[in-house]
């Protein structure tokens, strides 16, 4: 009897201390509104916080053949702080938000001239928020602006944004920033963040039926910081220069004019590294930039066939460098004179290689930067021409 | 209190004048000593009771006549025990008593009373019987004699025949046994592609010869003993002799020589009476109906028990990874068998933890799952009535319950069964929006992989349903104290002194070789430690 009886308190205790403890936070999934994005404006009382929410599909109907409206539904809410938002929407929505599948923190441009890191602060405590959401600054017009565009395959705004900025290496002409790279640039002396921007653009109308998007967004180009606030703007081709630098460019496809003559080649990227230093020799500064790259002859208007002469390959390797130089070049001196802020993480390699020089150079970094003098040294190599060795052009 | 006792006391004393306390003490006396009396009678009644009725140590009587009368007192006139007096042309007097089903009728006709007329016609008149003149009258090949009662009842109730002659101290045992048996066939549950096809029946006798005719070794033994005060079940231990763990064959031995019962109708009583926890959820012996895998396994040094009127024998000590392993394993290549066991493990860990973590990530981490799966699953669960764990219950429970009658229905009905379950519960209820999709998809998915580990599907069950309560009210965090608990409570299990879990804990005992991955044939030169202990050296260098 005392056997069982023990056995029955033993269990009783353990059923005790395994209910009592465990994950608190129970919630049915049809009492959650998932969220996909969020953006934020400035208003009179603080922020206003606009919320996509995604809606779920209901089983057993197919999403082909729908034409509908994007499945999300949006809700506002203003405050001083994102959570006193995320809050104050209960009040007007049916569903709990749940923030942890967000894809994107959306920022309008004027908010993020005022700094971000009072905003950022409530994602890096809340639990639901996660690091890897992509940061997105929207150009031109309000973040709840572009929440409701999805003008691709995909008909989740959030996720047709996601897919976009996804795609930054086919072409190199925009970053994926995420709030966790943003937070760890934003805190370091040697280096600022750099992030995706976002602008509404109005599409052609092509056709009279099912070509209903009137709008479409473009990640190209990056919003330029200094610390926690934006100071400018690269365009795509300055922001494929900064991705030569730190060795971002997975794709791309430069052109120039083909030497000798006056039609234009395109080499088609299909790797590339740098190798930056920094040299400190008295009170100059000399930032090196080396970049190497492989690629493949992609078009060419000329009637030059680049099967007979390896000078003529040769030249093209140099045309090649030649432009991702020229291309650099112009985004390090752009970003150095006109936005003194060393995007780049110069400020980084100095504190490795010169780590008692870098205590008395940390806090007018920006400064020296943008006074130093560059270097860049191309290697392109070529080692492909496409399927053919003739030019189509006779 | 006391006062008002006393008081009874004198009142009695009043109403009754002579019941002092000495004469009522005197009066108690006599009456305790009559009852100690009486009490000796009775076991002297009993004593002659039980001598009449033991016939344990009783001698049979010279005349069939008398004998006839008490083996139809011992067997109550039961009508099918048969008593066959006849009388011999040379007026030899003979009764011969079997029970009628239990033998076969040609060998009592020709080979006992044909041959024994025909004989005894020769033989010469004054000569005085005995059983050596009377064994050669008969040509059936296995005759024993005895003279003691007990042994004699024994025989009949086993299918022998008993011949009483006249004049004789000794009766013939004569074996005759011969019954209407199941003929050896493919057991429905253990069905293979490649490997013997035969199976164990309910016949003793039938079971034991399977086995011998794959061991054709002398170190075979089978040990036979009765149990069961009613039933006198037989039951054999089976085990290579040279082989087999000392260690576990004594545990065995004494195990069944403890089991104190009145009947044993299936080695599932005798289980029951010596495994090692009788309050786990996991069994620790084994039971298979099919010889070679009797042979397999006791030709790693475990003992097989056999128990007549059953095709299930029993096999200790049985570990973790035999539940894991089949027959088939073996018979084919190793990279096939060694696919089949991973997919096996998978099959298990998805049986029992596939539903409690499927509403653990629904109802608490839902951050974990991909936002496409995430939205599928919102989606169809978007105006279900129930919770995500009272669903899966339903569900799992309602599996269960078609499970259950698909094996308890005659089979011409059978498939009634599937089409309700298939159409009822998984095309209506879904578009009834009673249960969503990917609940019913989970409750498919565990209930196919519950079969490929067949050995276990009993514990499976209970563990599915503890695992979905722990995932439903404590979420990831309950569903990995579930998994700690019962990993615990394996590793904690022995069966017959030998640790449940080993190869794996404790390691480096038994082989490795045939866990996740089955080794080749040749490679696995050693026998598994844990079981077989010394005699390790299964084979030579074959590489």
């Amino acid at each position: 009897m005392t056997r069982i009886r023990r056995a029955i308190v033993a269990t009783l205790l353990l059923l005790i201390v395994l209910l009592s403890s465990g994950c608190w936070n129970r919630r049915e999934l049809n009492t959650l509104g998932i969220v996909g994005l969020v953006g934020v404006d400035a208003c009179e009382q603080g922020i206003t916080t606009t919320f996509g929410i995604i809606i779920p599909e209901k089983s057993g109907k197919s999403s082909v053949g729908k034409t509908e409206a994007p499945p999300a539904k949006y809700v506002q809410a203003s405050g001083k702080t994102i959570m006193d938002t995320v809050r104050d929407t209960s009040l007007r929505f049916d569903r709990k938000l749940f923030l942890s599948q967000a894809k994107a923190f959306l920022f309008s441009e004027e908010i993020a001239r005022n700094g971000l890191g009072e905003y950022l602060d409530g994602i890096l405590r809340y639990p639901e928020m996660r690091l890897s959401m992509h940061l997105i600054i929207v150009k031109d017009t309000s973040a709840a602006d572009v929440m409701g565009v999805a003008s691709g395959i995909n008909i989740i705004p959030s996720a047709y944004m996601e897919d976009i900025i996804k795609q930054y290496k086919v072409h190199s002409t925009s970053i994926d920033s995420r709030v966790l790279d943003f937070l760890k640039a934003s805190t370091n002396n040697g280096i600022n963040p750099v992030v995706t921007v976002f602008k509404k653009i109005k599409k052609n109308k092509i056709g009279e039926k099912g070509m209903l998007d009137e709008y479409e967004l473009t990640a190209e180009g990056v919003a330029v910081f200094s610390k926690d606030k934006l100071v400018g703007f690269l365009d795509g081709q300055e922001t494929r220069g900064y991705n030569w630098v730190i060795g971002n460019v997975h794709g791309a496809t430069i052109t120039f004019p083909t030497p000798g003559s006056n039609a234009i080649t395109s080499v088609e990227v299909f790797n590339a590294e740098s190798n930056n230093d920094v040299d400190i020799t008295g009170k100059e500064i000399k930032l090196k930039v080396n970049i190497r790259m492989n690629g493949m002859l992609d078009e060419q208007t000329s009637s030059v066939n680049l099967q007979d002469i390896d000078s003529i390959i040769e030249s093209v390797e140099q045309g090649t460098s030649q432009a991702i130089k020229q291309e650099v070049e112009h985004t390090l001196l752009k970003v150095q004179k006109e936005y003194q802020s060393d995007i780049f993480g110069f400020g980084q390699i100095v504190h490795r290689k010169y780590p008692d020089k870098w205590k008395t150079m940390q806090d007018h970094w920006n400064e020296l930067f943008s006074q130093a003098i560059i270097e860049v040294v191309v290697q392109a190599k070529v080692t492909k021409t496409g399927k053919s060795s003739y030019p189509v052009v006779k | 209190m006391k006062n008002n006792k006393w008081l009874h006391l004198n009142k009695l004393s009043a109403f009754m004048p002579d019941a002092s306390l000495v004469t009522t003490k005197k009066k108690l006396n006599t009456l305790k000593q009559l009852i100690i009396e009486s009490k000796k009678v009775t076991n002297a009644i009993l004593q002659i009771v039980n001598k009449l009725r033991n016939t344990e140590a009783l001698s049979i009587y010279t005349t069939a006549i008398s004998n006839k009368t008490f083996l139809e007192n011992v067997f109550k006139k039961s009508s099918d025990v048969i008593f066959n007096e006849f009388t011999t042309l040379s007026g030899i007097n003979v009764l011969i008593v079997y029970i009628d089903g239990l033998v076969d009728k040609h060998i009592i006709g020709r080979d006992i009373i044909d041959s024994f007329i025909t004989k005894a016609r020769d033989l010469q008149k004054g000569i005085p019987l005995n059983s050596k003149i009377l064994k050669s009258l008969i040509v059936a090949s296995n005759v024993k004699e005895s003279s003691r009662m007990s042994v004699i009842i024994d025989d009949i109730l086993n299918g022998n025949t008993v011949m009483f002659v006249d004049g004789l101290n000794t009766a013939l045992l004569i074996d005759s046994k011969g019954w209407e048996k199941r003929a050896v066939a493919e057991p429905d549950t253990e069905t293979v592609i490649r490997g013997p096809r035969e199976g164990f029946i309910e016949n003793f006798q039938t079971n034991i010869s399977l086995l011998r005719r794959k061991i054709r070794n002398p170190n075979l033994v089978f040990e036979t003993i009765h149990l069961g005060k009613q039933t006198k079940t037989n039951v054999a231990i089976a085990y290579i002799d040279g082989i087999v763990n000392q260690m576990v064959l004594e545990e065995v031995r004494s195990r069944l020589n403890k089991i104190n019962t009145d009947s044993v109708l299936e080695t599932g009583y005798i289980e029951q009476y010596i495994e090692d926890n009788r309050f786990s959820l996991i069994a620790t012996i084994t039971n298979t109906q099919k010889p070679d895998i009797i042979a397999g396994k006791i030709l790693e040094g475990r003992v097989a028990i056999f128990c007549d009127g059953t095709p299930h024998v029993l096999v200790v000590p049985h570990l973790f990874i035999e539940t894991l392993q089949t027959s088939e394993d073996y018979y084919v290549r190793p990279f096939v068998a060694s696919a089949w066991r991973m997919l096996r493990i998978l099959a298990l860990i998805i049986t029992i933890l596939l539903p409690g973590l499927y509403v653990a990530l629904q109802t608490y981490h839902q951050e974990m799952i991909p936002t496409v799966l995430l939205l599928r699953m919102a989606g169809s669960s978007s105006d279900i009535p129930f919770p995500a764990g009272a669903e899966m219950f339903i569900m799992l429970v309602f599996y269960e319950l078609l499970r259950e009658s698909g094996i308890r229905l005659p089979r011409a009905v059978g498939s009634a069964i599937s089409i309700v379950g298939a159409l009822i519960v998984g095309e209506s209820a879904v578009n009834a929006g009673l249960v969503s999709a990917p609940v019913v998809i989970v409750t498919a998915a565990t209930g196919v992989a519950g079969f490929i580990v067949p050995a276990l599907s009993e514990a499976i069950m209970i563990y599915r349903f503890l695992f979905l309560l722990s995932g439903t009210f404590m979420g990831l965090y309950g569903v990995v104290c579930g998994i700690y608990i019962a990993v615990m409570h394996a590793v904690s299990l022995r069966s017959f002194g030998v640790p449940f879990t080993s190869p794996l804990a404790p390691s480096g005992q038994g082989l490795i070789e045939d866990f996740i991955l089955r080794f080749p044939i040749w490679a696995m030169k050693k026998r598994p430690d844990a079981i077989a202990k010394d005699k390790l050296q299964r084979q030579g260098n074959n590489s």
